[in-house]
C-alpha cells in the first residue's frame, strides 16, 4: 500500500517536474527567435512540451516518424502538423521539412523524440533550421 | 537572431554563379552581371620546375601557345578542380573586381544536385582563404525563379551538358523531383558537329587562318594557312574548333514550331552561312532537323529513345510533386539558361506544353525575352536576392562561421 502510494506520488511529482523541464526548451527556443511555436514529442506520440495551440496529434507523430526512415509518402502527399497540412520540400534521415505559404515546419529527430519547430514569415526558414538543429544536438548529446 | 545580423546594405555584396560554360560574376543590386569568364581554363606546365601556369579568361585562352592544355574546372554543374575554380576566383578579384575579398559578403549559386562535401568546401573555401564577411549559397534554379518574379514554379534550365526540370516551392527546390536529361547545348553542339563532318565541311578554327579569298556558294576554299603557329595541344585546338560550331549552332539552328515535318520545312527559304575559311553554303532542312531530337529524341541517331524530350522533362517533373501543388507548377513553368536562346524554343515548348497539361490545370510558360536576362537568369535572380532587406538575415556572418564551423552551410542555406 505504501510502496504503491510512494510509486504514485513519486510519478506523479517526476512527471510534473519533467513537464516543467522540457515546457523550458520551448520557451528558450520561441526567445531565440527562430521558432513562433515549437512542440517536443515522444516517438510513441505522447507530447513532453509545447507551445500553447499547437496540439500534434500522436498519428502525425507516427507519420513523421516513417518520413525519417521513407520520404515516399510525405513526398505525394505532404505532411500534416498540428492539423495543417504543409508541402514536403526535403528529408533526411535526422530532419524533415514542410512549407505551407510563407510558414514552414522543421521537424528534427533525436534518439527519443522529435523537436518540431513552426515558423511564420517574420522569422527565416534558415534561422529556424539553425535553432531547432541546435536543441536537438542538446538532446542527443543527453542520450534522449 | 544568432550570431549578429550583418547589416550590409552599404557595403557592395558579390554574387558569383558558375555554370558549366562560364563564371557570372558582379554586384548585387545590378541588372547584369559585370564579368563573364569562361569556366574553360588553359594550363601550361613547365617542363622543369613543373610549375603551373593559367590562362584566365577569353582573351588569355585563345592566344595559341605552346603545350597550353584546356580544361573546365566544373563536371556535372559543380565544381571538380578546385586548384583551377580557385586560379579564376583570384583572377576575378585581382583583375575584374579589383578589390579585396574581405570587404565584400558573396552569394554563389549552387547545382540544385550539389553534393554536401562541396557545399562544405566552398564554405570553407570563401571563409578561410578569402576571408569574407558574409556568405550564402542558393540553389540556381531558385535564383531564375526570383530572376522572373516567382517563388513557385517548375524551373526549366536548359544549359551546356543538359537541360533539367526542377520544381521550386516557396524558394525550395522539391529535391525528389528534379528531372534531368543530357540533351542541352552540348549535345547539340556535337550533333552540329556531326552533320558538318558527314557533309565534309572542314572546319578550321580562325587562329589558323592568315588569309582567305571569297568563293562562290559551296565552292572548296581558298585560304592560306597562318606560318610559325607553336605546336598547340589537341585539347586547346578542339576547343577553338568546337567555337566555330558553337557560332554555327547559335545563328543557324532553329527550332521548329510544330512537329518536323519535312514537306513544311522545305518551304522556308534557306539561310547562307560562311565559315572562317570562307567557305560558305545554304542551309535549310538541316537547321530543323537538329534541333527536333530536343523536343522528340527519336530523332536522335544511333540512339535509343530513352532520353526525355523537352516537354517530357517538364511533365514528368510536375507528376512527381505533391498533388495539390501541381497547378501552381503548371501556371510557371520558367525558362532559363543559354540553350533555351535557340531560335524558336520557346514557341515550340509553349505548344508541346499546353497539349501536355492536364485540361483543368491552367498553363503559362514564363520567360524572359532579353537574351541577357535569359542567359544571366540566375545571377540576376542572385542580385535581387542580395539586395534585398530580409536577406540581411539569411547570411551566414563570418562569426557564426567561426562558432559553428562548416556544417553552418547546411543548415542555413536549404
Amino acid at each position: 500500500m505504501i510502496t504503491q502510494t510512494l510509486s504514485i506520488y513519486l510519478h506523479s511529482h517526476y512527471s510534473y517536474k519533467a513537464k516543467m523541464s522540457w515546457t523550458a526548451y520551448i520557451e528558450n527556443l520561441e526567445k531565440s527567435g527562430g521558432v513562433t511555436k515549437a512542440a517536443i514529442m515522444g516517438h510513441d506520440g505522447s507530447c513532453w512540451a509545447s507551445s500553447a495551440g499547437f496540439t500534434i496529434q500522436p498519428a502525425e507523430v507516427q507519420a513523421l516518424l516513417k518520413g525519417f526512415a521513407s520520404a515516399d509518402a510525405l513526398q505525394s502527399s505532404g505532411l500534416y502538423v498540428a492539423g495543417e497540412k504543409y508541402f514536403f520540400i526535403g528529408s533526411s534521415d535526422s530532419f524533415i521539412r514542410g512549407k505551407k505559404g510563407q510558414n514552414g515546419i522543421h521537424a528534427s529527430k533525436t534518439t527519443q523524440a522529435i523537436i518540431i519547430g513552426y515558423y511564420d514569415d517574420s522569422i527565416q526558414p534558415g534561422v529556424c533550421t539553425s535553432e531547432v538543429e541546435k536543441v536537438a544536438d542538446y538532446l542527443k548529446g543527453q542520450n534522449y | 537572431m544568432s550570431g549578429g545580423v550583418y547589416g550590409g546594405d552599404e557595403v557592395g555584396a558579390l554574387v558569383f554563379d558558375p555554370g558549366h560554360s562560364s563564371l557570372r560574376v558582379g554586384y548585387a543590386g545590378e541588372d547584369s552581371p559585370k564579368f563573364d569568364i569562361p569556366s574553360w581554363v588553359g594550363v601550361t606546365e613547365d617542363q622543369e620546375s613543373g610549375e603551373k601556369k593559367h590562362f584566365v579568361d577569353t582573351v588569355a585562352i585563345h592566344v595559341p601557345r605552346k603545350g597550353c592544355e584546356v580544361v573546365n574546372y566544373m563536371k556535372e554543374g559543380m565544381i571538380e578542380d578546385w586548384d583551377t575554380f580557385e586560379k579564376v576566383l583570384d583572377y576575378s578579384y585581382e583583375k575584374c573586381i579589383k578589390s579585396e575579398s574581405q570587404y565584400h559578403p558573396i552569394l554563389f549559386s549552387e547545382a540544385t544536385w550539389n553534393a554536401r562535401g562541396k557545399r562544405e568546401r566552398l564554405c570553407e573555401l570563401v571563409f578561410e582563404k578569402y576571408q569574407v564577411p558574409a556568405f550564402f549559397l542558393v540553389k540556381s534554379a531558385v535564383l531564375a525563379a526570383f530572376a522572373n518574379g516567382r517563388s513557385t514554379g517548375l524551373v526549366l534550365d536548359s544549359g551546356a551538358t543538359h537541360t533539367s526540370a526542377i520544381p521550386v516551392h516557396d524558394g525550395y527546390v522539391l529535391q525528389h523531383a528534379i528531372v534531368k536529361s543530357p540533351l542541352g547545348g552540348d549535345f547539340l553542339l556535337n550533333q552540329a558537329n556531326n552533320f558538318l563532318k558527314e557533309s565534309c565541311v572542314d572546319v578550321v578554327p580562325p587562329y589558323m587562318v592568315a588569309d582567305k579569298q571569297m568563293v562562290k556558294e559551296a565552292e572548296r576554299a581558298r585560304w592560306t594557312r597562318k606560318s610559325g603557329l607553336p605546336e598547340v595541344t589537341a585539347s586547346w585546338h578542339n576547343y577553338m574548333r568546337r567555337e566555330v560550331v558553337r557560332d554555327f549552332q547559335q545563328t543557324m539552328l532553329h527550332c521548329s514550331e510544330a512537329p518536323y515535318e519535312e514537306e513544311t520545312i522545305v518551304s522556308i527559304p534557306t539561310e547562307p552561312y560562311e565559315f572562317p575559311t570562307g567557305y560558305n553554303n545554304e542551309y535549310g532542312l538541316e537547321r530543323y532537323r537538329i534541333t527536333e531530337s530536343l523536343f522528340d529524341p527519336s530523332y536522335i541517331k544511333g540512339v535509343g529513345s530513352t532520353m526525355l524530350g523537352m516537354s517530357h522533362v517538364v511533365s514528368t517533373s510536375i507528376g512527381l510533386c505533391d498533388i495539390d501543388l501541381r497547378p501552381s507548377l503548371y501556371s510557371g513553368v520558367i525558362v532559363t539558361g543559354g540553350n533555351s536562346l535557340l531560335n524558336g524554343f520557346v514557341d515550340r515548348l509553349n505548344r508541346d506544353l499546353a497539349s501536355r497539361t492536364p485540361p483543368n490545370m491552367r498553363f503559362k510558360l514564363i520567360s524572359a525575352t532579353g537574351t541577357t536576362e535569359r542567359r544571366f537568369g540566375a545571377w540576376i535572380g542572385g542580385s535581387i536576392l542580395a539586395s534585398l532587406g530580409s536577406f540581411q538575415q539569411m547570411w551566414i556572418s563570418k562569426q557564426e562561421y567561426e562558432e559553428s564551423g562548416k556544417t553552418q552551410v547546411d543548415r542555413k542555406c536549404p
